[in-house]
């Protein structure tokens, strides 16, 4: 699996557990479509993405506008350095919202 | 004021003065279509460099008022203010208080008389008005001004000028090709800061089609950085199949890109290469611009259209590549190059006129030589002579032909002139006319160009006062609302043949003929055809307008137009259709100074034939030999030919040796003969003019001295062919009545 999925009380969080790249992102994208369909809050977590480029800043800046579309909640957390790196090259850190979100407790969803 | 000056203000006032005919032709272009947006730009440089020159020489006066048209058209040029025809009227007067101007400062009387002064002050007031006003404009377009302000916001905060601003759109497959355009931007900033970056998604598609392995990326990069452009493009250049670069450098280097196209050589150059060349364009820009440019040719070639190249510039600036300040530069310093010095020399008038006349003695000592030559033919050393004289001859042919033709002038200049003058007279009398020019392309010798334009002035004037109808009475008698008036010029018979013809109302047969007889031109039982009677509105004193305007109508005029005219041995004609039209046509000739003659022997004197007049030689038939009658007719080849006998109307004692020759000239359209003793053939002729004295005699234009040292007399052609051909001899004198006609 590459995703980890935690939902309560229609917030859902999602913890990528690769690095999104080219090689991972067209997988990587109908899985996070399909938690965002069922919930209306969506966190991110990227604490297990050591490495992002281009495909997955795209992806992500993907992700939020379709939040936006559907009038859902979106947020990223806790980024690793080498993330934040490439999220201040495109400037992106005002986007992301960098604050853990720990209302939602860790519950997995089978 | 020293010599220096005094030479240095002569050269302005002249490329004043050609600047403004520049601007002139330029804003009347635009009035017409005020889509040439180009042509602002040559106003502006127009009044650009007046004011520059007019510093230097601290001609106030000039350096404010062109200040404020050039700040009206900094505005035009940024796109803030648009062209509209009134803008256009208030630049037209402007040209005009420029044109005052400049010439109050050369006379030293500041910014001019009380009259200038005022309408100065006027047309600042409204230029001011401009000024403001448009400012207005951008507020009541909402769309504009957000989006202007979304722009600002985006980068605010960021020194706009001193920075690069580079534009990356990103194609599908780039991130599918192994690249990454965060490689780019680590790359990038090794070479400088990267103030600001703005990624734009706006291809993204919806969830259907999104395919992260596809770029959907655009990138706005604000750098700051000391590299050249080629340096900074190379950061790109491993993307460069799939990504389109936009590099456009800060406004700071603007200067820098000026001095380095300011700086290259004088030698004429293509627009792109001076853009390369400077560093503001890089040779891939150029390359992709050009490709642009001849897509756009093929493709209207496949529609079988006819369109002109875009200009590299404008290609340029639409790709974002350059800034148009500096292609405005590069066009300039093109210009610059193409006007170099190697081109043209500016010499006084005086030195060609003395070239020209040294050139008169040197055909007519020519033509001695060869004279002399051939009498000495009998001896067997001179068959060098000969060659050597033959050859000569040829040389000094070639001489005289480029040293007249340093003389010649298009004419077009001239009727170009009439259209602004066209445009206020017709406003002015509150009539809509379109002014047709063609032929302008036709050259003629400066002088005459000169003398001309008087006479063209009154008749274009006189086409728009009283030919052309108001517009009412246009829409009226069916015809087309905006009258058509045609300046022509082109070759005729060794001359040249100017119309300035209307689609008015023509001329009216009555009222002309009840004029002629109130003046006493005319006896009222005289029979006159049209032609006549419209020939007549060249007497002195003849005008039918039954309104004075003070445009035309005052009487004087028409018979000084023929006067002018026939000075230049040219001549007018009259033709009209009641109701459709009138035409005006001037014969002129090339030149005043040197023609080819054909020099023929009447009794004992020498007279010449302007060759290009001729037509063909031929015998004079048996039945007329040895008569003495002075005009008859014959049989030419079914044609009916009148002709005169030249020894008769110059009254010379006949040595008759053999058959008389006739002679078959043309002019207008009508043939005539002369019946001469002696056919000589072909001559030079420098033409002197005659004294006063001789001024009066008909048939006669001037005379020329022939190698021999006799004097020969240079027939005027068109007033014998026109008198030959009305038959208007009697008795061996010509008859009042062709007098009171010709």
């Amino acid at each position: 699996m590459s995703i980890k999925t935690y939902a309560r009380n229609g917030k859902c969080k999602i913890k990528v557990e690769v690095d999104m790249t080219i090689y991972t992102t067209a997988d990587l994208m109908p899985k996070i479509l399909k938690s965002l369909d069922k919930h209306k809050e969506l966190v991110i977590d990227l604490s297990d993405v050591f490495e992002i480029d281009t495909s997955g800043i795209q992806l992500l800046e993907f992700i939020k506008r379709e939040a936006r579309r559907d009038n859902k909640v979106f947020s990223m957390v806790s980024h690793k350095e080498n993330v934040l790196d490439v999220f201040h090259l495109y400037r992106l850190n005002g986007q992301l919202d960098a604050i853990p979100d720990n209302s939602v407790s860790e519950i997995k969803v089978a | 004021m020293n010599e220096e000056i005094q030479e240095s203000i002569q050269v302005f006032v002249s490329e004043a003065g050609e600047l403004l005919d520049e601007m002139e032709s330029a804003l009347l272009v635009l009035e017409e279509d005020p889509s040439h947006e180009g042509h602002i730009n040559t106003v502006f440089r127009a009044v650009h460099t007046i004011k520059g020159s007019a510093g230097l020489f601290s001609y106030d006066h000039i350096v404010d008022f062109s200040h404020h048209v050039e700040s009206v058209l900094d505005r035009v040029r940024d796109g803030q203010q648009k062209i509209t025809s009134e803008l256009l009227s208030i630049l037209l007067a402007c040209h005009d208080i420029l044109e005052n101007l400049v010439q109050a400062a050369v006379n030293d009387q500041g910014a001019g008389d009380e009259e200038v002064q005022e309408r100065t002050r006027g047309i600042a007031g409204q230029l001011e008005q401009y000024l403001g006003e448009s400012a207005c404009a951008v507020d009541e377009n909402p769309m504009v001004s957000h989006e202007v302000l979304q722009i600002d916001d985006q980068i605010s905060g960021i020194e706009l000028g001193s920075n690069w601003h580079i534009s990356l759109r990103f194609g599908p497959d780039v991130l599918r090709n192994g690249m990454d355009p965060l490689s780019f931007m680590r790359y990038l900033s090794r070479l400088g800061e990267v103030v600001q970056i703005l990624p734009v998604w706006d291809d993204m598609p919806g969830r259907g089609e999104m395919e992260p392995e596809s770029c959907y990326l655009d990138l706005e990069i604000e750098f700051k950085s000391d590299a050249d452009k080629v340096t900074i493009e190379n950061v790109f250049q491993f993307v460069k199949d799939d990504c389109k670069v936009t590099i456009l450098p800060p406004l700071t280097r603007h200067s820098l890109y000026k001095e380095a196209i300011e700086d290259l050589p004088g030698e004429p150059m293509r627009l792109g290469d001076i853009l390369v060349e400077s560093g503001a364009v890089t040779e891939r820009e150029l390359k992709e611009a050009l490709e642009v440019q001849q897509s756009e040719v093929d493709q209207a070639e496949l529609k079988m259209e006819n369109i002109s190249k875009t200009p590299i510039g404008e290609v340029l600036i639409h790709k974002g590549s350059v800034h148009p300040e500096l292609v405005n530069a590069a066009v300039n310093k093109q210009a610059k190059n193409k006007g170099s010095p190697e081109k043209t020399i500016r010499v006084s008038a005086d030195k060609l006129e003395s070239l020209i006349n040294l050139m008169g003695e040197l055909v007519i000592s020519t033509a001695n030589i060869a004279l002399l030559a051939n009498l000495t033919r009998k001896d067997t050393l001179n068959d060098a002579l000969i060659e050597a004289t033959e050859n000569m001859g040829q040389l000094v042919d070639g001489v005289r032909d480029a040293s007249l033709g340093l003389r010649m002038v298009q004419i077009g200049e001239t009727f170009f002139r009439f259209r602004r003058i066209v445009r206020d007279v017709s406003h002015k009398s509150c009539k809509d006319i379109e002014l047709k020019i063609s032929g302008g392309e036709a050259e003629l010798d400066k002088t005459v160009i000169e003398k001309i334009s008087d006479p063209l002035l009154h008749l274009v004037r006189n086409a728009i006062d009283h030919g052309i109808e108001s517009t009412e009475t246009r829409h009226k008698t069916g015809k087309p609302k905006k009258g058509l008036l045609h300046l022509s010029a082109s070759h005729d018979s060794g001359g040249i043949v100017i119309k300035v013809s209307d689609d008015g109302c023509g001329l009216s047969h009555e009222k002309i003929l009840a004029k002629a007889q109130d003046l006493g031109l005319v006896k009222d039982n005289q029979k006159l055809s049209d032609q006549e009677v419209y020939r007549l509105i060249f007497e002195p004193g003849f005008s039918t307008a039954e309104q004075v305007t003070d445009l035309s109508g005052r009487g004087v005029g028409m018979d000084v137009v023929r006067r002018n005219i026939e000075a230049l041995r040219g001549h007018v004609d009259v033709e009209s259709q009641p109701g459709k039209g009138t035409s005006f046509s001037i014969h002129l000739p090339l030149t005043l100074a040197i023609i080819d003659g054909f020099l023929v022997r009447v009794g004992k004197s020498f007279y010449v034939i302007p060759l290009d007049m001729v037509e063909e030689c031929t015998e004079l038939p048996e039945e007329f030999q040895n008569a003495s009658q002075l005009n008859s007719y014959m049989d030419l080849r079914g044609e009916v030919l009148p002709f005169i006998h030249l020894a008769e109307l110059f009254q010379e004692k006949n040595v008759r040796s053999g058959r008389e020759n006739i002679v078959v000239a043309k002019f207008a359209g009508q043939k005539a003969g002369l019946v001469v003793d002696e056919l000589h053939g072909e001559y030079q002729t420098v033409i002197k003019p005659l004294g006063k004295v001789f001024r009066q005699l008909h048939g006669i234009s001037g005379a020329t001295i022939l190698g021999s040292g006799k004097v020969a007399m240079v027939i005027d052609v068109p007033a014998l062919v026109k008198t030959a051909a009305s038959g208007a001899f009697e008795h061996g004198r010509f008859s009042s009545n062709s007098e009171v006609l010709n």
